[in-house]
Order: C-alpha cells, then structure tokens, then sequence
C-alpha cells in the first residue's frame, strides 16, 4: 500500500510541489498559534522539497521515465523546472527553519501571515517552473511577487520603511506584469498558440511580433531577478525589509524568478526564427547588469543592499550563460543559478545574526557568532568565484561554454564579475574577522535562535560543493539537455 | 477586426501602457504612482483583447488589475497614517535619514 502511494505521489509530483506549500500555506493562516503556525509552514515546504528532490532524482540522475498526470491542471516536467524546483523548494524550507529564530520580532498575530505569505512565494516560483502554458506561468509569477510584496508590507509593521519597499515592489511588478500581459499575448498571437513547449516546432507567421512578446517577458522576469539595470526596486525594498522578507525575497524569489526565465528562454532560442533576437537582448542585459551592480557593490555601506546588488551582478553571468543558446551555455546558467542562491542564502542569513544592517555591525563577529561569520565568508568567497566553491564552478562553466562558442567577451564579463567581488566580499571577510567590534547589538538569548543553525550549516555545505560537485554538474548538464530537446 | 484597426488598438493600448509605467515609475504622488500601475495593466488587457488571443489571457489580465488595485491601496493607506506624506521623495528622504549605513 505504501508503494501503492509513493507510486501516486511520483505521477502527480508536479502538483504535489506547487500544492503542497499551497495547503500549508492556508493551514498556517488558520491557525493562530504563532509557533504551530510556522511549524505548518515549516512541514510543507519541507514535503514539497522532498517530493522535488526525488523528482528531480528519478528525471535527470537515474533517467527514469518521465510520468505526468493526464488530468487536471496543466503542469509539465522538463529540464530546467525539474532541477530549479528542488532548488526554490530547499531554500524556502531553509528560510522558513531560520525564520523561527526572526519570530520574536513579529507580532504573534501577524506571525502565521508571513508564514503563508512565504509559502504562497514558493509555490509561485514552482508553478510558474512547472506550468505547461504560458497563461499559467503569468498568473503563477504574479501570485509569488504579490506574496513577496506582501510579505514586506508586514514587515513595516517594526521599520516603516519596509513599507515603501513594498510600495516600489509593487509598482515596479506592476509594470514588469503588463509588460509580461503584452508580452505573452504578442507571442501567443505570432506563435498560434499559448504552450512554451510547441514555440520550437510552431509555424511563427509573424517572427518580429514573437520576438517582442519573448522579449517583454524576458525583461519583466528580468526585473523581478533584480537585473540590473532594472532592480530599481531591489536595494531599496532589501535594505528595508525584515530579516525573513529579505531572505525570501533575495533568495527564494531571485532564483525562482531566474529559474523561469531560463526556462523562457531555453523554449525561444530553439526556435529558429527567434533565437538570434532573444540571444542579443539577454547578452545586452546580462553585460550591462554585471558592470553596473558590480559598480553599486562596491560602494555599498548596507549589507542587504550590497547582496542586492552583488546578486544583481551575478545574475548578469546567469544571463550570459543563456544567451549562449547552447546546452553549455544553460548548463553553465543553472549551477550559476544554484550558486546565487547558496551564496545569498549565506551572506543574508549571516547578516541576520549580526541583526543590523550596517557593514560596520560586521566588526569582530567570528567572535560573537563564529557560524555566521563562517557562512558570510563563504558566502563572499562564492561570490569571488574563489577555487572550491560552488561559486567558481559556475564562473568556470561560463567561461568554458564562453569560450566554445567564440564568445571571448562573455569570458571577460566573467572574470570582471569576479574582481569587483573580491573587493566588496573580501571587504565583508575583512571586517568579519580582522576588526574589533565597537559597539553591538544585543541579540535576544532565545532558544529559538538555533534554528537559524540549519539555514546556516547548509548553504556552508552547498557551496563547499566546489569539492564534489560531480553530481550537481551532471544535473545541470542533464537538464540542460533535456531542456533542450536532446537525449541525456 | 480589420487589421488597421487592430494595428491602431494595438498602438494605442502599447502608448496608454508606456504612459502609465511611466507615471508608475516617475510621479511624485504615491497614489498617482498606484494608478500608473493600473492603467498599464488595463492597458495590457485591452492589448490582449485587441490581439484576439486567449480569452483566459485577458481575465487573468483584469484580475491582476484588481489584485494590484487592492494590495497598493492597502500599502498606500498604511503609508498615509505611518508618514502622514503622500510624496515619494519625502518618504524616501526619511527613510534614507533612518537607514544603518544611509546612502543617498
């Protein structure tokens, strides 16, 4: 019978991972208990990583058969959903787990908000991963940017200026969803239909009409990614929100929102009457986002703004990586992709034990939070690119598939990347563990302050993955074939 | 729908989307920043519309309207009473005054 039952999960593990956090999510509302509530959210999204991982297992390590309900609504298993989704699930069940040590800050009525609001984000991102049409995917990446503005409207209720951070995330997800509207109507009108998966083999009656819809949707997906030169609304809303707004948000939502548009785009660069025009607008967007954020990073004073805008630097990679068109190229995007999001995982869950948001807070703290500081460090050495991490292999794959494609620019777009980090993450190392603390601030002696350990612990271990990164490399390598259209 | 009046519905929602993400983005109201936001995306629906394309397209279009209609009035209502300012440059000001690490 048990058999019986995981048999049924794994044919219906898309919507088991987009429903899960779903059901939590209005379980955790319900319920008033502060601590009950978030252990509800905490299950779901754990369950909904667990069926994400075996699904992305059995797809792309143990090449199982893919199986898809035939009923009921239209999610579809490819390439890069399938190694995205346990990926946007891990990090919210992460975020979520350390969210318990940030509840104390939280009004308990408001508490089981945020946690449903968290989960509703995630099941955004993975259902905007898995849905088979374009509508669905619209519709999916609206509900998880609502959730998110959201989520820092609640924050307001202890600093105020969460509050304007909202107010600028929604009228900048405005704008990036009816861009997205026009987009997708533009695209569905000179493709003939509504399905990503067809545009490769669709009869395009009109390639410059189809062009500009995936385009618009590439630029609104690019916006919520926190893109520069679109992240209007990324420093100011990260250097306002709480700590679990900002973790969700730049963590969570950043990889979901990267997560779809290589997904997009991997769908139109094999289309032959698309590919060149998708390819020039995301290496355009992907250059200029990697010199002006590397820029902004380097004279940032906040340390969430500075994760914005190092996460905005390193996106530009991730672009670079999928305008190559290639299976190197998206290849090289999701480890690229997988990195961002442990390394940001790292720096912002670090800086939440600081519990201030001014670099300076950073002074002496390996002796008042050695863990933190241990995760803040990997997490700017991730970002450097530095030898065995996680963070160095992607930039590697880049340049790599950079490099094969003739592309020797892309190549030193990677290596300009990885020197503006050295210096604003060798400056976070620096104050870390070389300076004296000259005034800080008390954190809260509370049990639940060791929840924060696992968030911690895990995005230390994920990017020391640098040391094995066999398995991780032949995921992304496999879905990229598959996403593709190839035979792993 | 003749195609030179689709072409010119087409420019005409694409011109009403421009000026509404523009007035999103630039205005110094708040509340007119809120209604930039949702004449772009009645303008996208009206593009949707005038395009021919999936019905389910164009509701999900007016829905998102309403949506972002909803949850910006809540956020503008809050802002009001915790600033008692309705000009974005003066609630940024003081948030910048308050933030660790100001930057301009």
């Amino acid at each position: 019978m048990i058999a019986n039952l995981v048999d049924q999960a794994r044919l219906h593990a898309p919507l088991l991972v987009v429903g899960l956090p779903l059901i939590g999510a209005a379980m955790a509302f319900a319920t008033p208990h502060a601590r009950l509530s978030w252990l509800f959210a905490v299950s779901a999204a754990a369950g909904s990583c667990a069926v994400a991982f075996d699904m992305a297992l059995g797809r792309l390590l143990l090449n199982s058969p893919a199986l898809a309900a035939q009923e009921g609504i239209a999610l579809t298993v490819e390439g890069v959903g399938v190694f995205s989704a346990p990926v946007v699930m891990a990090a919210l069940a992460l975020v979520i787990l350390a969210g318990g040590s940030f509840a104390g800050e939280m009004r308990a009525r408001t508490a089981p908000h945020a946690w449903a609001l968290s989960l509703c984000v995630g099941a955004g991102w993975t259902g905007a991963l898995l849905a088979g049409d374009l509508v669905g995917m619209v519709i999916a990446v609206e509900i998880a940017w609502l959730a998110s503005v959201g989520l820092f409207a609640l924050s307001g209720e202890h600093e105020r200026g969460a509050l304007n951070g909202a107010l600028r995330m929604l009228t900048v997800g405005g704008v990036a969803a009816a861009l997205a509207l026009l987009g997708a109507a533009l695209l569905s009108r000179g493709s003939g239909g509504a399905q990503l998966a067809g545009l490769a083999a669709a009869q395009i009656s009109a390639p410059s009409i189809t062009t500009a819809g995936v385009a618009l949707i590439v630029i609104s997906l690019a916006i919520r990614a926190g893109a520069a030169p679109l992240h209007i609304w990324a420093a100011a809303a990260f250097g306002r929100g709480n700590a679990l707004a900002v973790l969700v948000v730049g963590v969570v939502g950043v990889t979901g929102a990267l997560a779809v548009l290589a997904r997009v785009t991997a769908f139109a660069l094999t289309a032959p009457a698309l590919g060149s025009g998708i390819s020039a607008t995301l290496a355009a967007l992907g250059l200029a986002g990697i010199v002006i954020a590397s820029v902004q990073a380097v004279g940032a004073v906040n340390i969430r703004r500075l994760a914005a805008y190092a996460s905005a630097s390193q996106v530009g990679g991730v672009l670079l990586g999928l305008a190559l068109g290639s299976p190197a190229g998206l290849a090289s995007a999701l480890v690229q992709v997988f990195g961002l999001a442990v390394a940001m995982l790292a720096l912002l869950g670090g800086a939440a034990a600081a519990r201030s948001n001014a670099v300076e807070a950073l002074d002496g703290l390996v002796r008042r939070a050695p863990v933190a500081s241990i995760a803040i460090s990997a997490g700017a050495l991730s970002l450097m690119g530095a030898p065995l991490t996680i963070g160095f292999l992607g930039r590697w794959r880049l340049i790599e598939a950079g490099l094969g494609a003739g592309w020797w620019w892309a190549a030193g777009a990677a290596l300009v990347t990885s020197l503006a980090a050295v210096f604003y993450g060798g400056r976070l190392i620096e104050r870390v563990f070389f300076r004296h603390a000259v005034a800080t601030v008390d954190a809260p002696r509370d049990f639940w302050r060791v929840s924060l350990m696992p968030l911690l612990i895990a995005a230390i271990a994920a990017i020391a993955f640098g040391f094995a990164p066999a398995l991780l490399l032949q995921a992304a390598s496999n879905a990229a074939l598959l996403q593709l259209g190839h035979t792993p | 729908m003749s195609a030179a009046i689709e072409i010119a519905g087409l420019i005409a929602a694409t011109a009403m989307l421009m000026g509404g993400a523009l007035t999103a983005l630039t205005s110094v109201s708040v509340i007119k920043r809120l209604v930039g936001v949702i004449v772009a995306l009645i303008a996208a629906a009206i593009a949707t519309s005038v395009l021919g394309v999936l019905s389910t397209m164009i509701l999900a279009a007016v829905a998102m309207s309403f949506a972002y209609c909803a949850i910006g009035v809540g956020i503008l209502v809050r802002l009001q009473e915790t600033y008692g300012a309705g000009d974005a440059a003066e609630i940024d000001a003081t948030d910048d005054q308050a933030e660790p690490g100001r930057e301009a």
